[in-house]
């Protein structure tokens, strides 16, 4: 106690002036309209710049949640899209997405695992069943096609690459209506053979290579590939078309999975036409 | 009558002579405006020197929020005044006299001298000027401008208040 009144009476005057000084500082900022400003702002400055660093590690932890979020938003436009061009409606986009009756649902993905360097590439994703995905759907990215579901468990699908000697592609030549089906022939995983085009089809580099949309896996109109180069097959009526895709699956990570509403429908009528 | 009445009317008209008469004097020239007439923190400099340090400092501060009621800045002259307030034990020990204050010496002409007291003077009006124009542009972004002001308002100020200390030799 006694060490305390010492102290007060030593220093007693730096306390008061420190605390009149606080005083006149708060009096001035509070009641002079030029100072109160600039205090406002200079407080800005350096809060603002402290704000953006805090937010800057806050958002860092949790860029998992917000690509979540934006895959999930991604899905829904690139959804919107799809369906707007397949259907035959006129009139425009606001119209078709509020009336919300979509012919293809997709699912956003992401990949567990996957090779690109064998003959029959394939990848597992991260989804399975319970996120709403089955066999047989097309896996596509917004720069193309990149595979398709094989089958799946609860939590995980096993899905086909494009670059996989089993796959085969509906595809057509962008613009024009020659379909031919699109394969990998084992060596470049960057590019993509097309056979089955007719002789007489005038295909030049640079054209879009797209789905046809003649089966149920894949919406009509999603790119596969720039025509590279072609050659016509001798002995045989038809062109091979080489593709070069796109997307880069060596680096792929994430997809859609792309669910047709009307599968069973157009299958069943398939298996009726064989029936009959 | 004793030292506190004389204190107390030595405070009120000097800060009348601020703010009444010195406010209103405009001696800029178009647009060379770094002229401004400050000699209210005299009644600080002329407080006894035995004067308790907190006191000084509470004084300075009444004086300064006085000045600046009529100055319509509140708490730049304050703060001014508190810091020369603060800072008058220290420059008062650089003028001390060999043989020390006396009991009741007031840090003016007549117990000082003309020398001493003008450097007394000079120091603490030179710090009060710099802090108040710092604190009124309140950012050293003005420091040019903060630097021309303190020191024309320092030389026609000084000029006056040892003027003023002639005529009423304190």
């Amino acid at each position: 106690m006694r060490a305390i009144i010492e102290m007060l009476s030593r220093y007693g005057h730096v306390v008061l002036f420190i605390f009149l000084e606080f005083f006149c500082f708060l009096i001035i900022i509070n009641f002079n309209i030029v100072q109160g400003e600039i205090w406002a702002n200079t407080t800005n400055i350096f809060s603002d710049a402290l704000n953006s660093r805090v937010r800057a590690i806050s958002n860092y932890s949790q860029l998992e949640l917000k690509n979540d979020s934006l895959r999930l938003e991604n899905a829904r436009l690139l959804q919107q899209i799809v369906n707007f061009k397949v259907s035959d409606t006129e009139g425009n986009f606001e119209d078709f997405v509020e009336e919300g009756d979509f012919d293809y649902i997709l699912h956003p993905v992401t990949v567990c695992a996957k090779t690109i360097h064998l003959n029959n590439n394939t990848m597992t994703l991260c989804q399975g069943e319970s996120d709403g995905l089955t066999k047989r759907m097309g896996l596509i990215t917004n720069k193309g096609v990149v595979g398709m579901t094989a089958s799946c468990s609860d939590n995980f699908c096993k899905a086909l690459l494009v670059v996989n000697r089993l796959s085969q592609i509906s595809g057509k030549i962008s613009g024009k209506e020659y379909s031919g089906s699109v394969n990998w022939n084992g060596h470049d995983p960057r590019t993509l053979t097309m056979s089955a085009v007719p002789k007489y089809a005038s295909v030049s580099l640079g054209d879009t290579i797209v789905t046809s949309g003649f089966s149920t896996m894949f919406p009509p109109n999603i790119p596969i590939g720039i025509v590279s180069g072609y050659k016509e097959v001798s002995g045989q009526n038809e062109l091979e078309i080489e593709v070069s895709m796109l997307e880069d699956l060596a680096s792929l990570t994430e997809a859609y999975a792309v669910m047709y509403t009307k599968t069973e429908e157009k299958e069943a009528l398939n298996i009726q036409d064989i029936n009959e | 009558m004793s030292d506190s009445v004389i204190i107390g009317i030595r405070f009120i008209v000097i800060v009348c002579f601020q703010v009444l008469i010195l406010k209103n004097i405009d001696i800029n020239f178009a647009s060379f405006q770094y002229f401004h007439l400050i000699i209210y923190p005299l009644f600080v400099m002329l407080l006894p020197v035995r004067t308790s340090k907190p006191l000084v400092i509470f004084l300075a501060f009444l004086g300064g929020m006085c000045v600046d009621l009529f100055y319509d800045s509140p708490g730049i002259h304050a703060s001014a005044a508190t810091l020369i307030g603060f800072i008058r034990p220290n420059v008062l020990k650089l003028i001390e006299p060999v043989e020390g204050f006396g009991v009741s010496d007031t840090p003016g002409f007549k117990s000082l001298g003309f020398g001493p007291f003008l450097i007394y003077a000079a120091i603490m009006l030179f710090v009060y000027l710099l802090f108040y124009f710092s604190v009124e542009a309140f950012s050293f972004l003005y420091l040019g401008d903060i630097l021309l002001r303190t020191i024309f308002s320092f030389i026609v100020s000084v000029v006056l208040l040892v003027l003023v200390q002639l005529i009423f030799r304190i």
